[in-house]
């Protein structure tokens, strides 16, 4: 895959505040591109389903959509915390991390 | 496969026990995991002790039994136990925080409204706090309540949430979610979802009004006070009041929840926007309570807990919610009383008329039980 821009969104928790960055995948230092670009190879994210579902539906947990712009295609996940693989739960983290860090920033 | 819906129906517990004692390897795994999720319905507890790896989680005595677990920044859950039921206070405040507010989210429900704990027969109430590093929630994950620590992990300036065991109507809105999916079971997802979340609401400001000893007209109807940081320009998280005035700050934005059926959010965000178009019963309930007077939790909260445990159903929406609660007004305190006409303008405030259409079924039927049956191929596909 040829990533150009990463899109987070969480949505829902207890405050259904959302948080939400666009990642364009040039304008990361390299230590984290190449930490964020080999998550989404080793999971291969083109092949997994749109919408990741967990057993029972938990109450007030985050939901997470991430769309991945590679080349012309647009590839969305959308998936609850309790629902999340762990390396999909390692990319998020990354992800949020970043979301919360520019959200503080903004004035 | 995603398994979902057995969980949202009412299929009898002779027969998945049935299924649980007779059927193939999956067959059992599915039919002992949807009794464990949904077992124990409008109050009928069924015995798992039958099944391997079912756990019993009543009550010896049938008392307030409760267990605080401390996840130590990790997530693996329930964590270590710190805090038993009769156990002295700790040292840790979350913890406190958390026994206290299940034990007086426990007094509320039985001592207003006779329910014998989450599934009304006694079920031990679990809370772990210190989940994860920097965890801004609190959930109930089908099983117990779980809190973070909010901002912990960032420099005191940059912090926005405190703990979620700060608010005791956290704990009550969790608890409650608890009390939802053993009775209504209404699914989590847009107006079903809503007024899922709008019950929590309801129920864990009265657990704080009461702790208070607040009348309505007391009570300020916050919903997590106490939660932001001085960081925040905001009251808390969602006013049942006034809907969208909670808090409005720079970096987290504006509270989203309409108060009126005009401003609904149509959004496939947040599971169809639960936590924003709750806003929409939420003042609908306040405005009830404000209209009987006295403690909310008396009458007006009557209503709503009668409708949850006995009319509503895992797909109703606002109109339903509306319709029932006033017929459940008028079945508690008679046709066209002071307490049905407090419903009727409850909803008309919020943009839902009541009384003018016939009231719709709302217990699952057959459907229910055929389309689990075919799931788990016990019957010919349609």
């Amino acid at each position: 895959m040829n990533i150009r821009k990463i899109k987070f969104e969480r949505t829902g928790g207890f405050a259904g505040i959302r948080v939400a960055t666009e990642i364009e995948i040039e304008d990361l230092p390299e230590e984290q591109r190449n930490e964020i670009l080999e998550l989404l190879d080793d999971m291969d994210f083109e092949e997994l389903p749109a919408k990741l579902s967990g057993g029972l539906p938990v109450s007030d947990e985050f939901v997470y959509s991430i769309v991945v712009e590679a080349g012309e295609e647009e590839y969305q996940i959308v998936a609850g915390e309790s629902a999340l693989p762990q390396d999909l739960q390692s990319l998020i983290e990354l992800l949020e991390k970043q979301a919360k860090r520019r959200l503080r920033k903004k004035d | 496969m995603h398994i979902y819906h057995p969980m949202n129906c009412i299929v009898p517990p002779h027969m998945l026990e049935e299924i649980a004692s007779r059927g193939t390897a999956a067959q059992r795994e599915l039919a002992i995991s949807t009794l464990k999720a949904s077992e124990q319905m409008r109050g009928q507890r069924r015995a798992l002790s039958d099944f391997a790896g079912a756990v019993s989680r009543v009550a010896a005595v049938g008392g307030k039994e409760r267990i605080v677990y401390d996840a130590r920044n990790g997530s693996s859950l329930p964590g270590t136990p710190v805090r038993k039921e009769g156990d002295g206070p700790s040292a840790d405040v979350a913890v406190n925080e958390a026994y206290d507010g299940s034990g007086a989210t426990f007094d509320l429900y039985k001592d207003i409204y006779n329910r014998n704990s989450i599934d009304n027969n006694g079920m031990r109430m679990d809370s772990t706090v210190h989940y994860r590093k920097g965890y801004d929630n609190a959930f109930w994950n089908g099983e117990q309540m779980v809190y973070g620590d909010g901002d912990e992990d960032l420099p005191v300036s940059d912090r926005l949430f405190n703990r979620f065991t700060i608010a005791i109507d956290i704990i009550g809105h969790e608890l409650t979610h608890g009390v939802t999916q053993f009775e209504a079971k209404l699914v989590y997802s847009y107006q079903a979802g809503a007024l899922n979340e709008s019950m929590s609401d309801v129920f864990g400001s009265l657990v704080k009004q009461r702790v208070l000893n607040h009348t309505a007209a007391q009570a300020d109807w916050i919903i997590g006070e106490g939660l932001f940081t001085p960081n925040v320009k905001g009251v808390g998280i969602r006013s049942m009041k006034e809907p969208g005035t909670a808090y409005n700050d720079p970096v987290l934005g504006r509270d989203p929840q309409p108060g009126h059926m005009k401003d609904y959010v149509n959004t496939s965000s947040d599971n169809g926007g639960v936590h924003i178009n709750s806003g929409i019963p939420n003042r609908a309930f306040y405005i009830t309570a404000m209209e009987l007077g006295g403690y909310a939790w008396e009458k007006a909260g009557q209503i709503w807990y009668v409708t949850l445990r006995d009319k509503l159903g895992s797909t109703s929406q606002f109109q339903d919610c509306a319709d029932l609660t006033y017929a459940v007004a008028a079945e508690l305190y008679g046709v066209n009383s002071l307490e049905q006409m407090a419903v009727k303008k409850g909803w008309a405030d919020v943009g839902i008329a009541v009384g003018d259409v016939p009231v719709p079924p709302t217990e699952p039927g057959e459907g229910c039980l055929a389309s689990f049956l075919r799931l788990i191929g016990a019957a010919p596909s349609k």
